[in-house]
């Protein structure tokens, strides 16, 4: 098992590397001259030229990535274009909010998905089912910046009850991530739904029904366990909408984190901190991913018996997210 | 039926393309019991009718500013009013369709034949190749989508081409798992074997064999994946990095109607509605065509 | 599956539901702004400075002795020299002190950290400093930090022009308080350029210690609040200098907050979690006037910052006055204004805003789309689609602005292409004539006409030029900076007003009206035009 851990982290540190040089390759194709940005396009043009041999951007691609890579292995992210701070400074002053209402939104979503989905495969085709299966659908269907605006006209500005911006209080947490939940507790509904569903229909439940089984026990102590392993997939994969989510829902609440830097840097072509802005929610990504696998090995015991035997075939199989989504 | 048999008078050597006409045509007869996929069918069906038609159906332009008739709330000249520079809702919703079907179905024709053909491809000839090619696209998988059409958005400039690219870029990834996954599962059959025994080229085996018996995971994902679109590009142009006026689009009149929600309710509750009524339609269409596809789903 | 059927209803029925919910919720029972734009000129007669003062029982959320207010934009950096947003300013304006200072009502030039100013010759300024004035981190401030102060001031992007004048290698410091500036050549706008809060002493030895880094995230000056903490993205907290010189500060702490959405700012300010905000929309100045919102205070300024309609060198068609004519006659400035800004701006009837010294109003182009049509076939662009700008603008309100802009020119058979895009994209598309016509708008700060007009100043090759071809105006440009009798210049800078009017080289756009929301607990609080504060004297 350890082999594989270590066998993953190394792939995730490549993938780093992969997503390093896609980013900045994307951030090199841009038509603007990035000396435009730095100093101004009504600079001289001495001092933009000066400028340019300064930061190395007169160099050929290859080296320019090259110089980046060398820098970000020495833990540096550069400095701002814009405003000429240290960028991985300004981002570790930020990700905290980040990766706080991340993790609230997919726990909430954790925590209202998969009761949801329980009870709609258990009560198929009850009008607890429909409700479920409508809320799950509306949820999935709706632009997570306009409950944003609605959440805070009806609870903020209507009732009084909750602050509308920034998160100087725990208070503040609560909207947001209502608003960039509703659509992993959607995904996580259908999938728990799905899953449930398909479980049941095992011939091991129809066993268990037939030996005279309560049905509750046989729903918490076969069905449930069985059930869930697609959905810590699921609930892995998540965080890739909800970090992406975040950065719209910021700028909403006018919260301080990863995202408004990001949509900051962007107004401004400030593409080191737009490069590490990126850089970061990956790494967040893959890490919970790193996770997600790890206890996927360790809670799916047909991974588990195939990696004691070859322990060749890596994490889980593909494509059975996208299949499982339903 | 006699369709059916003409059909297959016609093409009597191609037993395959007979048996996916049959196919589809058990999937469209499931699809039509599942009334509720058949609504979304029928709204989406009506929301691409009106992109479609949006210069009949509608009697305005969709940039005709009248800033003497600012905020009309719905009266029967304008359904749904109009918006802070005097625009009828209706129309720029309308026109807005045709803005987010066209570039979302863009978008999703970039990811699906990029994603498609690098994932049949690779995942047919395996090894090596198909290692790396996979490796690849975990990298583009492990950066969040809509942070990696930001970028790339930001990067390229607005418009409506470059926000498809953006989002057709981001979504490669999934659709090159979804086909690898059933490419993996009909590489070994009967039939491939007996076409390579014959000596079919790979290549040619890959497009007559592999890829149109992987079509129906991938219509279900591309189905799925235009509502997914459609919700990135309001995202997009909320954010500031969408299409260009005046063209209308569902995200910016949410995103320029931001200031007005409080004194005018029309001016966001529409298009927030329109996205919604939208993604809805293509969710239940892309699970009922996956149930009618899978019926092993199915009780 | 004959179930289904019961999904599909409910599911559009509860849809429908949902959405009415949602909206009714966002409704209040406010009428919408849905006013047809009245026939009364706004221009130059509108409503400028006001007070609105609402009762209520607003219940204080906010802790006593601490002023909260918040700005819609967050500075870059803190170092005076080098800031370019207004809430850069006035946090500044709080730890940092001017030499000199403009008084903003009368336009006279005081010294603050000066003890006496005077030129001893047109090219000789002698500044003698107050003794014993501290930096907050106890060291002397001396002549030397003046001198200081002028160099980064010569180095920075938004002020290098004006102080470019200085003849740095004659300019010397022959004792600890006294310094004495040589020019180079005669500027007469330079004593309002050094009131200007961008002019505020800096410390050269902390600065050598720290770098222009730790400077700009933690500066030092002599004023008498002291950075505490600045959350990036949030809020600074600024602390009480208890060894001021001066005047001590009233409040113990002073927050500035940073709220880019207007909404949002708006509806923080009436939720409690600040005591001020600075910049409403136009529906909120309404809200606010009609006593919606209990227990504030609402201060409207004619603001110093304007937006005009520039046309950009190289671009042929534009070389033509008819077009430009044209142009202008072609929108309804005044709905426009009204549209975009209600009553948060007003229609410029000059490229200088009213505020400014030596403001004339020239007048505003007509919406005349007929005569427009005639000088454009006159020019030879009868033809619908003959003519084709383009403009670069930034997401934001601007882009408002040029949509509408975009749907009159399409009446008179004029295509406008509108390039959103990030601020360095749209300058560089301006210096390298890209961007054809374009909106362009500035504060002016220093109330000195020759800060208005001085983004069409540099006309060099690679600035932004606009006034290329247009000899006798460059010279009045000329003139102007170094005329020194006010009655003289005065004359010049009307010249070129009615020179821009009639030329039709500009297009004023809009004034903003500059606005502030304030808790009626809060005292002290002055509001100006330019929306740099002095909070020192404010009690909360």
């Amino acid at each position: 098992m350890a082999k594989y851990v270590i066998k993953r982290f190394l792939m995730m540190i490549l993938v780093l590397f992969g997503v390093l040089f896609v980013v900045f390759s994307i951030n090199y194709i841009s038509p603007v001259d990035p000396v435009d940005v730095i100093v101004g396009a009504d600079a001289a043009p001495e001092i933009k030229e000066m400028k340019r041999q300064e930061l190395g951007l007169d160099q050929p691609y290859w080296a320019q990535l090259g110089n980046y890579i060398k820098q970000v292995l020495t833990g540096s992210l550069g400095t701002s274009w814009n405003t000429k701070t240290d960028v991985m400074n300004d981002i570790l002053t930020r990700f905290p909010t980040t990766l706080k209402m991340s993790i609230m939104a997919i726990a909430l979503a954790t925590a209202v998905g998969i009761p949801l989905g329980i009870i709609s495969a258990v009560k198929q085709n009850s009008l607890l089912d429909y409700i479920c299966t409508f809320l799950a659908l509306i949820g999935a269907s709706m632009p997570s910046f306009w409950l944003g605006l609605m959440l805070i006209i009806g609870f903020s500005l209507n009732l009084g009850w909750l602050p509308a911006t920034g998160v100087a209080t725990w208070q503040g947490y609560i909207l947001p991530v209502i608003a960039i939940g509703i659509y992993p507790i959607a995904t996580i509904t259908r999938t728990t739904r799905a899953s449930m569903l398909e479980v049941i229909r095992q011939d091991y439940i129809r066993t268990a029904r037939a030996k005279g089984m309560m049905e509750k026990k046989i729903i918490t102590k076969h069905a449930l366990k069985n059930a869930l392993i697609p959905v810590i997939t699921i609930v892995g994969m998540q965080l890739g909408f909800v970090l992406g989510g975040v950065m719209v829902i910021e700028a909403v609440f006018n919260i301080s984190g990863v995202g408004s830097l990001l949509k900051m840097a962007i107004g401004a072509k400030d593409n080191p901190t737009i490069t590490g802005c990126v850089l970061f929610s990956s790494f967040a990504m893959c890490t919970v991913n790193l996770l997600v696998d790890i206890l996927y090995a360790f809670i799916d015991p047909r991974i588990k018996a195939q990696y004691a035997k070859s322990g060749k075939k890596r994490g889980k199989p593909a494509g059975q997210g996208g299949q499982l989504h339903a | 039926m006699l369709k059916e048999k003409l059909k297959r008078k016609a093409n009597p050597a191609k037993e395959l393309d007979f048996r996916s006409q049959s196919q589809i045509k058990d999937v469209w007869m499931r699809l039509r019991k599942n009334k509720l996929a058949m609504a979304g069918l029928i709204i989406v069906a009506l929301i691409v009718l009106a992109a479609l038609f949006a210069g009949v159906i509608t009697p305005y332009d969709f940039d005709k500013q009248d800033l003497r008739a600012r905020f009309t709330y719905p009266c029967l000249e304008h359904l749904l009013g109009t918006d802070n520079m005097g625009r009828d809702i209706l129309t720029r919703i309308i026109y807005g369709a045709r803005t987010s079907l066209l570039v979302s179905l863009v978008a999703v024709a970039i990811g699906l034949i990029i994603g498609g053909a690098l994932g049949a491809t690779v995942t047919f000839y395996g090894g090596k190749l198909e290692e790396t090619v996979m490796r690849c696209l975990d990298v583009l998988m492990s950066i969040p989508p809509l942070i990696l059409a930001v970028a790339i958005s930001a990067s390229l400039g607005v418009g409506k081409f470059n926000c498809a690219v953006a989002i057709g870029v981001s979504s490669i990834p999934s659709f090159a798992r979804i086909i690898r996954a059933s490419v993996l599962s009909i590489k070994d059959q009967e039939y491939i074997e007996a076409a390579t025994a014959c000596g079919v080229s790979k290549i040619k085996t890959i497009f007559t064999h592999v890829i149109p018996n992987s079509l129906a995971p991938i219509m279900v994902q591309g189905t799925l994946k235009i509502g997914d679109a459609i919700m990135m590009i309001s995202s997009l142009s909320f954010i500031g990095l969408g299409v260009q006026p005046p063209t209308p689009e569902w995200g910016s009149m949410l995103a320029f109607g931001r200031d007005y929600i409080r004194e005018f309710w029309p001016i966001v509750t529409f298009p927030g509605a329109a996205i919604m009524i939208t993604l809805i339609a293509f969710n239940v269409l892309g699970d009922g065509l996956r149930d009618a596809m899978d019926p092993r789903l199915k009780q | 599956m004959k179930k289904t059927r019961k999904p599909a209803t409910l599911v559009l029925s509860m849809l429908l539901l949902l959405s009415m919910l949602l909206s009714a919720c966002g409704g209040p029972a406010a009428p919408g702004p849905s006013q047809p734009v009245d026939d009364s000129t706004p221009g130059s007669q509108a409503p400028m400075d006001t007070t609105t003062a609402v009762g209520g029982d607003f219940v204080r959320k906010t802790g006593e002795g601490t002023f909260t207010i918040a700005y819609d934009e967050e500075p870059a950096t803190l170092e005076p020299t080098q800031i370019k947003l207004i809430a850069g300013w006035t946090i500044s304006n709080m730890v940092f002190d001017n030499i000199i200072a403009m008084d903003p009502e009368t336009g006279e030039i005081y010294g603050v950290l000066a003890e006496s100013f005077e030129y001893t010759d047109p090219y000789t300024l002698e500044i003698k400093m107050k003794d014993n004035i501290c930096f907050s981190n106890g060291t002397k401030a001396t002549s030397d930090d003046m001198l200081f102060t002028l160099e980064r001031l010569s180095v920075s992007s938004r002020f290098a022009s004006n102080y470019a004048c200085i003849d740095f290698d004659n300019t010397t410091c022959p004792d600890d308080l006294t310094l004495v500036i040589k020019f180079k050549e005669l500027y007469a706008p330079f004593l309002s350029y050094l009131a200007h809060p961008a002019a505020a002493l800096e410390s050269r030895a902390y600065f050598e210690e720290v770098g222009e880094d730790g400077y700009s995230r933690n500066p030092i000056g002599t004023g008498a609040y002291t950075v505490e903490s600045w959350d990036a993205g949030e809020r600074v907290t600024l602390k009480r200098n208890d060894n001021y010189w001066g005047e001590k500060g009233t409040c113990e702490t002073i927050i500035i907050r940073f709220i880019l959405e207007s909404t949002t700012r708006m509806i923080e300010y009436e939720t409690g979690g600040v005591d001020a905000i600075y910049n409403l929309s136009g529906t909120d100045i309404d809200r606010m006037a009609a006593g919606e919102i209990s227990n504030s205070v609402l201060y409207t300024k004619q603001g110093e910052n304007i937006s005009v309609l520039e046309m950009y060198k190289g671009f042929e068609p534009l070389q033509n006055k008819d077009v430009r004519l044209a142009l202008a006659h072609a929108v309804d400035w005044e709905a426009l204004v009204d549209t975009v800004y209600g009553s948060s701006a007003v229609l410029a009837d000059s490229i200088v805003p009213p505020d400014c010294l030596y403001y004339k109003s020239t007048g505003v182009y007509d919406y005349d789309p007929g005569l427009s049509r005639e000088l454009l076939a006159g020019a030879g662009y009868g033809e619908p689609g003959s003519l084709q700008l383009k403009t670069y603008v930034y997401a934001g309100t601007e882009e408002e602005v040029c949509e509408i802009i975009q749907a009159f020119l399409k009446d008179v058979g004029v295509t406008m292409d509108i390039e959103i895009v990030d601020i360095p994209t749209m300058i560089g598309a301006q210096v390298s004539g890209e961007c054809t016509f374009g909106l362009s708008n500035s504060t002016t700060t220093s109330r000195d006409p020759d800060q208005a007009i001085s983004s069409s100043r540099q006309t060099s090759d690679y600035g932004i030029a606009v006034i290329n071809g247009f000899d006798d105006l460059q010279a009045l440009y000329d003139a102007g900076a170094v005329e020194e009798d006010p009655e003289a210049r005065r004359e010049i800078y009307e010249q070129i007003q009615q020179y821009y009017f009639d030329e039709c080289v500009r297009i004023p756009v809009r004034v903003m009206i500059v606005s502030y929301a304030v808790r009626d607990y809060v005292e002290g609080f002055q509001p100006t035009s330019s929306g740099i504060l002095t909070l020192a004297g404010v009690n909360s």
